[in-house]
């Protein structure tokens, strides 16, 4: 039983940070029925580059936090910019490639900068796991799961409570009529793309020291984050977070109980099955279109 | 007589067939395998991306599903004497590896098909994905990370082939692919398979299932990955899960759109550019994937056609059909009558959300006549219509065609039983000839099938000369027979709407109905719309219109239904509707000056 | 200088030309109205002013400046508010919400205090409205949808509002009482473009109609003028059977 409580609580961390990508993919489909294919990528920016503020250059966690969010943000806009946007009107969805050459550039880019080896970045928080009765959760887990609590809430919050928040759910239903109310529409497409980044960014910042600062350290992220929002309902926010933290815990539990290498194998095949029998996503709720 | 093309390609082969004797050693030579091979993968990737729309990123799955078949099996098989003398066991492996392949397509097409777009392409990851794991984790049979070696080398009967002789049996199973695939095209299959990348519900309307269609491109396209993988893996004798990553994958992708996607040659110059670039630069590897991402976002922003786009001038790429012109004098037979069935609507209902589309709608529509459905905006006269013609399902009520309930579950199964419709958004396929629009209307009739179209059998011949010849008698019932080579995208507005008309009578509809076919017409078109119907009533179809434009309605309706707030609110002759107080308060609105 | 010129207005969508060279003005303080039948190109006319759709020729000049190529959100926030057809409310947010989305440059310059006072001039005028100030706009009735849309366009005190067929699929009663409400609104200064198929009803209240058919003004007038045409009926329902 302690057993069972010890890996699902480590699968939970896993989840949030799950959660955290995912729901970028949700926010920019949300807005423009596009997404960013690469967001793992991203994500590995954000770790690569806590590793260098933090292990390089020695600044502390809760700077380069702010430093980090705001780099991916603004890198997000230009990515948008010129990955995006100039596909979104053409009605194709082009932009799958275009958004995975940038993920590609992002990988290369950071090989030739930081290089191909693996190197460890200290948890913020220290060592010493935190015993719970028997059960032991590693500080910098706990505070993965954290971070993803306060930042679903901030979302939530900014969904249901803020003018900015209410138009962004405008335009996700409507970016016509959204614009009629005097919303720019351009702005909030950009602006979801941007946020998505700087979220991704991070859950780099939060994974990098469990894992090691590597170029490839965000693939398998993004792509596992991608499956979740998909079997969650790329439009149910609040769905992704749930599904992310199950998705970890059975992510633990698979690997625990029975062994590893089985574990991706059948989380997607549990993904393709659940498109199959629910196309919208578990939270997703039909669309009835009229024609 | 031979074109120009028929020289560029004679030369193309003979240069292909020169290479390694001129070059010399074996290099050149393994070079020219791998492109063949790739290019063959590439190929399979763009019947499915190319010319039916489908984005796969998990084509290195089918190809790994290809190689591993083949090598596990001829392993296996090389130990008995009487493989090994023959060389059967290579050929063995390479039909189970393309059947295995083919198999896995239908075992991830079934789910995945039921979306598109991004979860299509997702999905394809994730099928990508798990088939790389079981690789990596399934040791006992594929050897795990280390991956499968000492695969039996190809040969034929006791003789084994080295790389410069196999290149040519590669070059002319590559070259058998590549015709293949303009066979598939080309024929009335391909024609249905390009049309999807365009209008999937248009394709439905015209009774084809455009699921089951769907799948079965998928299944071809997996084919040729696997192919090309049992090809790779006797050529490397050395395989690993290394050879089939994501990036793999995205490299086909790549390919194909980088040479030019729904081209011919396009995915043979993209695998061909993409291999040998990485050969020619130096220090290549470590900026492999900046080059290729440049390629990629240069490709999408400058080359939307590949480099095909560039070489193809826009409206030359496909020429007719080279079947003889019918001769005029036999030329213009009546088409043949038809037996129009009687439509009867009983009591439908309609609601979205909360809103009622349609309460309790009834009314029926004689066989042989021409019926039309009016009513001011927002009435559900186009809800109706999806109604009958299978593009929604009715909460409540039914449908019956000369007295038999029929229910209808499908657009597809509408068009089967006689039901055929056009859209009031026009729904054409894209820059494909008005001709083939037409064909592919007779696609429910069509008895010639997928192996018709690889053989390019006789049925399929003789077939595709009686399609044309109807087809063109199609065209000048409706007057357009000029325009049959046109790409739809060139024609003028009111034309369009014409090929819509021709498309759906190509189905020989018993019930044919038009939605707002008159939209957007000058008056003239609409003087000659109005000739058409009244042309198809003679031959005996029954035609439901839904029309604003009453000009139109009160001259060629035999009945009008007049339909209000989902509901009828009148139903009679022309000049009946035309004094109904009900009818004219509807449109006109409240008002004292009603008096 | 009249509040609204249209000067030979060309949309087309692809190759279909919807609007075929439309030109009339609209005065400061009256309402217009464009009648015509289905597909005549009234909503095509309306979209294009709103900048929803970029016209192929032709000038817009709003409040004496040139329109025809802003962005829609701009035109919105310059006083011009359009009442799309068919409602088109955010059925997921709540009515309130969608009142502060319509007042969304005052809430977004912090002007929260004149978004309460033009919220409590749309409650006067609906008081409908404040009932269901927290339910999600998706579960109102129609003629409920209709007066919130009609709300959120007012909130953002625009100089003209232009309503895009506000009788579409309402009950009669619901109609004459949103009919009411323009008439209401005109008294009190606003400026109205109505787009109505129902021909009578959108005469009743206008001081000049226009007429479209297929892209063109077939006929103007005043409304005495237009209600004794008999042209309007054929308009609809054709010429008499001869």
């Amino acid at each position: 039983m302690y057993f069972f409580l010890q890996i699902a609580l480590s699968g939970i961390a896993t989840g949030a940070i799950y959660g955290l990508i995912a729901v970028g993919y949700s926010l920019t489909f949300m807005t423009t029925k596009a997404l960013n294919f690469a967001l793992g990528m991203w994500v590995m920016l954000g770790g690569m580059l806590t590793y260098s503020l933090n292990v390089q250059y020695g600044i502390h966690p809760l700077i380069v936090l702010p430093v980090v969010t705001v780099a991916l943000f603004l890198l997000g806009l230009v990515a948008e910019r010129f990955s995006v946007y100039p596909f979104l009107r053409a009605g194709s969805d082009v932009w799958v490639m275009s958004t995975l050459a940038v993920g590609f550039l992002l990988i290369d880019l950071a090989e030739i900068i930081w290089g191909r080896n693996p190197t460890p970045v200290p948890p913020f928080l220290g060592k010493e796991p935190v015993y719970f009765g028997p059960v032991s959760i590693l500080p910098q887990q706990l505070l993965i799961i954290a971070a993803a609590c306060v930042t679903f809430i901030g979302l939530d919050f900014f969904y249901r409570r803020t003018l900015l928040g209410k138009a962004f759910r405008a335009v996700a239903h409507s970016g016509e009529v959204s614009s009629l109310m005097g919303i720019n529409t351009r702005r909030v497409e950009a602006m979801s793309y941007a946020v998505a980044a700087a979220l991704a960014g991070i859950a780099g910042f939060l994974v990098v020291p469990l894992t090691l600062a590597e170029p490839q350290l965000g693939t398998v992220l993004g792509l596992k984050a991608f499956a979740i929002a998909i079997i969650a309902g790329l439009a149910a926010p609040r769905g992704i977070l749930v599904c992310g933290l199950f998705y970890g815990a059975f992510e633990g539990l698979v690997s625990g109980y029975l062994y590893t290498g089985i574990r991706d194998i059948l989380g997607f095949t549990i993904m393709i099955l659940a498109l199959y029998l629910r196309p919208e996503g578990i939270f997703g709720r039909q669309q009835v279109e009229r024609a | 007589m031979w074109g120009v093309h028929a020289w560029l390609m004679t030369l193309a082969v003979a240069a292909l067939a020169a290479m390694p004797i001129v070059t010399g050693g074996t290099y050149y030579a393994y070079l020219g395998i791998i492109v063949c091979i790739y290019s063959i993968v590439a190929i399979g990737l763009n019947i499915l991306t190319g010319y039916a729309g489908q984005f796969s990123l998990g084509h290195a799955a089918f190809m790994a599903m290809g190689a591993y078949t083949s090598a596990i099996l001829t392993k296996a098989l090389v130990a008995i004497p009487f493989f090994a003398q023959t060389g059967l066991h290579i050929w063995l492996g390479i039909v189970c590896g393309t059947m295995v392949a083919a198999l896995s397509g239908v075992i991830l097409a079934v789910p995945a098909l039921r979306v598109r777009g991004p979860y299509l392409a997702m999905v394809t990851i994730a099928f990508g994905w798990v088939i790389w794991k079981i690789l990596q984790e399934w040791v006992s049979v594929t050897g795990g990370d280390l991956g499968i070696s000492s695969i039996p080398k190809p040969q034929i009967g006791a003789l084994r082939l080295e790389t410069q002789a196999f290149y040519y049996v590669v070059l002319a199973l590559f070259l058998a692919t590549l015709a293949l695939q303009q066979r598939l095209i080309g024929s009335q299959f391909g024609m249905r398979i390009r049309a999807v990348k365009h209008s999937e519900i248009a394709v439905a309307s015209v009774g084809i299932d455009v699921y089951r269609l769907k799948v079965i491109v998928f299944v071809i396209s997996a084919a040729f990955a696997g192919f090309g993988g049992t090809l790779f893996a006797h050529q490397q004798n050395y395989i690993s899960p290394d050879n089939f990553q994501f990036f793999s994958s995205v490299f086909f992708l790549l390919a194909v759109l980088f040479g030019g996607a729904g081209t011919m040659l396009g995915p043979v110059i993209g695998a061909g550019v993409l291999i040998l670039l990485p050969e020619m630069l130096h220090d290549f590897d470590k900026y492999r994937l900046i080059v290729y991402a440049c390629l990629i976002l240069i490709t999408l922003y400058y080359l939307p056609k590949g480099v095909m786009g560039l070489v193809l001038r826009p409206g030359k790429q496909r020429s007719a059909p080279d079947q003889p012109a019918p001769r005029s004098a036999d030329a213009i037979a009546a088409l043949p009558a038809i037996t129009g069935a009687e439509l009867q609507i009983e009591n439908i209902s309609r609601a979205f959300g909360g809103l009622v589309a349609l309460s309790g709608v009834s009314f029926g529509v004689a066989g042989g006549s021409i019926h039309a459905l009016i009513g001011p905006n927002g009435a559900g006269k186009t809800t109706l219509i999806n109604i009958v013609s299978g593009t929604y399902e009715a909460d409540n009520g039914c449908i019956r065609i000369d007295g038999t309930e029929t229910g209808i579950d499908s657009m597809h199964a509408a068009a089967r039983q006689g039901i055929v419709r056009t859209f009031q958004t026009l729904k054409l396929f894209g820059d494909m000839s008005v001709i083939e629009h037409v064909i592919i209307g007779m696609a429910r009739r069509s008895r010639s099938g997928l192996w018709d179209a690889f053989i390019n059998s006789r049925r399929a011949r003789a077939e595709a000369v009686q399609q044309l010849r109807e087809a063109r008698e199609l065209l000048r019932l409706l007057g357009i027979a000029h325009l049959e080579q046109v790409p739809a995208t060139a024609l003028a507005y009111g034309h369009r709407r014409l090929v819509e008309i021709a498309r759906a009578l190509a189905v020989r509809p018993r019930i044919l109905l038009l939605d707002e076919p008159a939209a957007g017409l000058v008056a003239e078109e609409i003087r000659a719309l109005a000739e058409v119907i009244r042309k198809l009533k003679n031959i005996g179809m029954t035609i439901l219109l839904v029309e604003h434009h009453m000009e139109l309605v009160l001259s060629v309706s035999d009945r009008i239904t007049v339909l209000d707030h989902g509901a009828v609110i009148a139903d009679g002759s022309p000049s009946d509707i035309r004094r109904d107080e009900r009818v004219i308060a509807a449109y006109l609105g409240p008002s004292h000056a009603a008096a | 200088m009249p509040l609204l010129e249209v000067d030979d207005l060309h949309v087309a969508y692809d190759e279909l030309e919807v609007v075929r060279g439309v030109s009339f003005t609209v005065e400061r303080g009256e309402i217009v109205t464009i009648l015509g039948s289905n597909g005549a190109g009234k909503t095509t006319t309306l979209r294009s002013l709103a900048g929803l759709t970029r016209p192929t020729r032709g000038h817009v000049k709003f409040a004496g400046k040139h329109i025809e190529n802003s962005p829609a959100h701009e035109i919105a926030s310059s006083g011009l508010a359009l009442v799309p057809e068919g409602r088109q409310l955010f059925p997921e947010h709540t009515v309130r919400e969608n009142l502060e989305l319509g007042a969304y440059r005052h809430l977004s310059e912090g002007k929260k205090g004149e978004f309460d006072e033009n919220l409590s001039e749309v409650f006067e005028l609906f008081p409908r409205v404040r009932e269901r100030l927290d339910q999600p706009a998706g579960l109102l009735s129609g003629g409920e949808q209709q007066m919130v849309a009609i709300a959120r366009a007012l909130v953002s005190r625009p100089q003209l509002l232009l309503l895009d067929e506000p009788s579409l699929g309402l009950a009669p009663i619901m109609v004459l009482t949103i009919f009411d409400a323009f008439t209401r609104l005109k008294a009190r200064g606003l400026t109205i473009l109505l787009v109505e198929q129902m021909a009578w009803l959108g005469l009743e209240i206008c001081s000049r109609a226009h007429v479209l058919d297929t892209g063109r003004i077939a006929l103007s007038g005043t409304r005495e003028e237009l209600a004794s045409n008999p042209r309007i009926m054929e308009a609809y329902l054709g010429a008499p059977a001869s």
